[in-house]
């Protein structure tokens, strides 16, 4: 039996939500859910959200973190190629290289067997290979001007980081000592050497 | 006395509001590889909006009922409302700074209001006034500057820099206006929704 409003009370319409009610709230938590995930994950792309879900879920992560590796590298790449001038603040792509290899380390972390681990390694290489050329290019400028030794160590550190990894072929090697001796003559206190 | 707020008004608010929250923070950059992302209210806009459902509750326009749905709809407002202002100032910079303050100033001349017609009225001068500089005035900025940069004289960086101090523009792909419209009708909706029958400015519904 339906209750009266006692006098001076508002009408009580809410006894009885209807299923389309239910659906309402259910719709209204999911408005909200998505709300607060876009917030604080930040996705930007359709294929990151789904890999950011298999990371967090733990279905098959290895692949998800290569997928998301490479996107982050290609974008740092294409940029990279699309920058007009070298003295262009580089750091959105320096951060997206940053997240590139976080994604290529849990990758190394989550292979199973000696072939998806190399992979990983091969990419994690031309990753820090792209990385310290990049900062090699920033370290260097026109000959009357000094070198920056700070950024110059910093790539040379990358440089290393890139030949520490066990499992890279002989010409990949060879090819990042190459850019790791051009860098380290570029280390130098005098302005045309 | 405070008015009832039924359940079903509630609900029908509290969607509209969240559907204007996901899409005024949904952005579509022109440059980059970004193909979107979801930029929440900051801290000035968020101010804003504290302030706004302040006006707007004060006058009448908006009414929160009793009980849970209380902060329920108070969240949703003032959520809905700072996107709304996220949407409407322009980018950080001069520009954002003078809009913001003239924007708090119109939200006590919102209070002052005798009805809430005049004061919705006015609400709407202030989203128009600001959309127009946003969206009309500032791209004027966007034209680079032209001049060279020259060895150590690097004029065009500097009048890039200086350009910058007023406002950091950021082009947005055309679809983004229709988006960012969308959550605004969907705003208005939630206005139109809790403006109900005809209600004394004390919050009394008639």
């Amino acid at each position: 039996m339906p209750r009266c409003p006692a006098p001076g009370q508002p009408p009580e319409a809410d006894a009885s939500p209807t299923p389309l009610e239910w659906a309402g709230w259910a719709l209204l938590a999911v408005l909200t859910a998505t709300i607060l995930a876009l917030a604080i994950f930040r996705p930007t792309d359709p294929s990151a959200i789904v890999n950011e879900i298999r990371l967090a879920a733990g279905f098959d992560r290895y692949q998800a973190a290569m997928n998301e590796g490479d996107r982050f590298f290609s974008r740092a790449t294409a940029d990279f190629r699309m920058a007009v001038r070298t003295d262009d603040d580089r750091s959105t792509e320096y951060a997206m290289l940053a997240e590139a290899e976080q994604r290529f380390l849990t990758a190394r972390s989550e292979a199973e067997g000696f072939g998806e681990d190399q992979r990983a390694q091969i990419r994690l290489l031309e990753l820090y290979y792209a990385w310290a050329r990049a900062r090699y290019l920033d370290g260097t400028g026109e000959w009357y001007r000094r070198n920056d030794r700070t950024i110059l160590e910093s790539a040379r550190e990358l440089a290393e980081r890139g030949l520490a990894l066990p499992n890279i072929t002989g010409s990949q090697r060879e090819r990042m000592a190459d850019l790791k001796t051009r860098i380290d003559r570029a280390i130098t206190p005098w302005p045309i050497l | 006395m405070t008015p009832h707020v039924s359940r079903q008004t509630t609900l029908g608010v509290c969607l509209v509001l969240a559907l204007a929250t996901l899409l005024g923070g949904l952005d579509l950059p022109a440059r980059g590889y970004v193909a979107f992302q979801f930029a929440p209210f900051g801290l000035v806009a968020g101010l804003l909006g504290i302030v706004y459902v302040f006006a707007l509750s004060n006058r009448g326009l908006i009414r929160f009922g009793i009980g849970g749905r209380r902060i329920l709809l108070i969240a949703y407002w003032v959520a809905a409302t700072a996107t709304a202002f996220r949407i409407l100032l322009p980018p950080p910079g001069l520009v954002q700074v003078g809009l913001a303050v003239s924007a708090a100033v119109a939200a006590a001349i919102i209070v002052s209001r005798p009805n809430r017609e005049s004061a919705v009225a006015w609400l709407g001068i202030v989203a128009v006034t600001l959309a127009v500089i946003k969206f009309a005035l500032v791209p004027l900025f966007e034209a680079r500057s032209g001049l060279p940069d020259w060895g150590l004289f690097q004029f065009g960086r500097t009048a890039d820099a200086v350009r910058d101090l007023f406002v950091a523009y950021t082009p947005q792909r055309p679809a983004t206006q229709a988006i960012h419209f969308g959550s605004l009708v969907c705003y208005a909706a939630g206005l139109w929704i809790q403006w109900g029958r005809a209600s004394s400015v004390d919050g009394t519904v008639g």
